[in-house]
């Protein structure tokens, strides 16, 4: 577990070290990304200026939602910044030369990219955290250790739908639609999804994992949801692993020539 | 005309590849399904919790389709600054100087090509939706042509921008940040998922006079509440837009494009 933790942040230092060979890019995105979030934050709060409440959520709950939100998809394209680009690169026959190495194929593939303006998410989502207020020192770790687990979860989530790629070829459209799909109902109050609506977001769509439950134990914190948070994401890390691995025994590879930078 | 006939067969040939890929333009539907059936229990709750009919004359089912308008031309406008953004840093763009069109009008023909498939596709599932959700719009059958024109107005009034945007990088090394900034005022400003009516007053006064409104609360408004004499301001506030937006790209490629420098080989 130490050498996948170090191996990770080998990664990203020397993704980190690659953007900032653009660094007038590196910030532009960075900030330009910030903004972009923010004024979502600026619907919301037009939008609670006319119903304060909605579905029991207030603007506060929102805009800890996101940044929840922001954080954990921030730091998944971040850090594991091929989790969006599985299905094409299996597609592609890409994964040849993560294969021949000795380090796991599929953490290797997650961290060998990184999106830069991913940095600009987990900076706005700090910076909301730390606006929506009311901040204690159990609420600011519980913060953190539920935005790793949201981040997990979108992690997992990513790699499960990019993985359908191995039986069906081309299923980059399918698997995008599903990264849209979830990051739609996350930012959105829980409180408005009813029924099977409601059920969707807990399992196929399990957004309210990413994101509802998480601002519910930041408003209310209880051991329970937050153990069941817990458990969630290491049941999704555990089924994206062996759903991926399942997936290599159908690879075919691309046969490519590549450079790998 | 004769000119304008080379800019026709762009279009078309445009419209043609798209239909080579059916299955991004069905994606594209899903996504607007997606978000049209999260506005709408977004709007059922809101609407259930404060236990009034309307607001601001904005009763459930003219909400709904107003979204779905809007969506409809947010959704529908295909991404062109990253292609000119791309076109311009990659030096492609020296290559189009020498053939015989206009790079802003050509790069127009094909953003309207790629649009003509995923606009109809896009307004059909979300309006299958809205009717099957929230019921059939209060807006005559003799009133969307109008509100297509302004549809089209809105979508033109689009390109002028992400043209602007794209061009920009003949100064800036990413332009990404500014198209993030003018789609997100396109969606808070512009009215994307509130109509303009239900702003706080002072920001309603000066998104009122924003080009973002134009593009999204504009056409979608009609659908509200439409009669002739809004439907004619509206049209006429979008030509004005478009013809001043238009201009500041023309300036900007002018611009642009003096500073280029071509080396052979």
């Amino acid at each position: 577990m130490r050498k996948q933790i170090a191996f990770v942040l080998a990664y990203l230092e020397l993704n980190l070290s690659a953007a900032m060979e653009y660094r007038v890019a590196f910030i532009s995105q960075t900030v330009g990304m910030v903004l972009n979030d923010g004024m979502m934050l600026v619907f919301w709060w037009m939008f609670f200026q006319r119903f304060p409440l909605v579905g029991g959520w207030k603007l506060t709950d929102v805009v800890r939602l996101w940044a929840i939100v922001a954080v954990s998809f921030g730091l998944g394209s971040g850090v594991f910044g091929n989790c969006m680009r599985l299905a094409p690169m299996i597609a592609r026959g890409q994964l040849d030369y993560y294969l021949t190495l000795p380090k796991d194929a599929l953490l290797h593939t997650l961290v060998s990219r990184m999106s830069t303006s991913a940095w600009g998410d987990v900076l706005f989502g700090v910076i909301a955290f730390l606006a929506a207020g009311s901040l204690t020192p159990v609420r600011v770790a519980l913060f953190v250790m539920l935005a790793l687990m949201s981040c997990a979860i979108f992690v997992a989530f990513n790699v499960i739908v990019g993985s359908i790629a191995f039986w069906f070829g081309n299923a980059e459209t399918l698997s995008s639609q599903a990264t849209s799909a979830i990051v739609s109902f996350a930012t959105f109050p829980g409180g408005i999804f009813q029924g099977w609506v409601k059920v969707l977001t807990f399992t196929l769509i399990p957004a309210a994992m990413l994101g509802h439950v998480p601002v519910d134990q930041l408003r209310n914190p209880s051991p329970l949801p937050v153990l069941g948070v817990a458990a969630f994401a290491a049941g999704i890390v555990l089924l994206a692993v062996t759903v991926f691995r399942l997936g290599l025994r159908q690879y075919q590879s691309g046969n490519l020539v590549q450079l790998q930078g | 005309m004769k000119a304008f006939r080379k800019y026709r067969e762009v279009l078309l040939v445009t419209a043609q590849s798209s239909l080579a890929y059916p299955l991004d333009v069905f994606s594209r539907a899903a996504f607007m399904a997606v978000v049209i059936f999260v506005f709408i229990q977004l709007w059922t709750v809101t609407f259930r919790v404060s236990a009034q009919g309307s607001f601001a004359g904005y009763d459930l089912r003219r909400m709904i389709w107003y979204l779905v308008l809007t969506e409809t031309v947010v959704m529908s406008s295909p991404r062109t600054f990253d292609k000119i953004d791309q076109e311009v840093k990659s030096g492609d763009l020296s290559y189009t100087l020498s053939r015989p069109y206009s790079y802003p009008l050509f790069h127009f023909a094909q953003y309207l090509g790629n649009m003509l498939l995923v606009l109809p596709v896009n307004f059909a599932v979300g309006a299958g939706l809205a009717l099957a959700l929230a019921g059939p719009p209060h807006l005559s059958l003799a009133g969307w042509p109008v509100v297509a024109l302004a549809v089209m107005l809105a979508i033109c009034l689009n390109f002028t921008v992400e043209l602007s945007i794209g061009l920009t990088a003949f100064w800036f090394e990413d332009t990404y940040a500014f198209f993030w900034i003018y789609q997100k005022l396109t969606f808070t400003l512009g009215g994307l998922f509130l109509p303009l009516v239900l702003f706080p007053n002072g920001l309603r006064q000066v998104a009122a006079r924003l080009p973002f409104s134009s593009i999204a609360y504009a056409p979608a408004r009609l659908t509200a509440g439409f009669d002739a004499g809004l439907a004619l301001g509206t049209l006429g506030v979008q030509v004005a837009w478009i013809a001043l937006l238009g201009g500041v790209a023309f300036l900007i490629y002018r611009s642009g494009i003096s500073r280029l420098n071509i080396n052979g080989g």
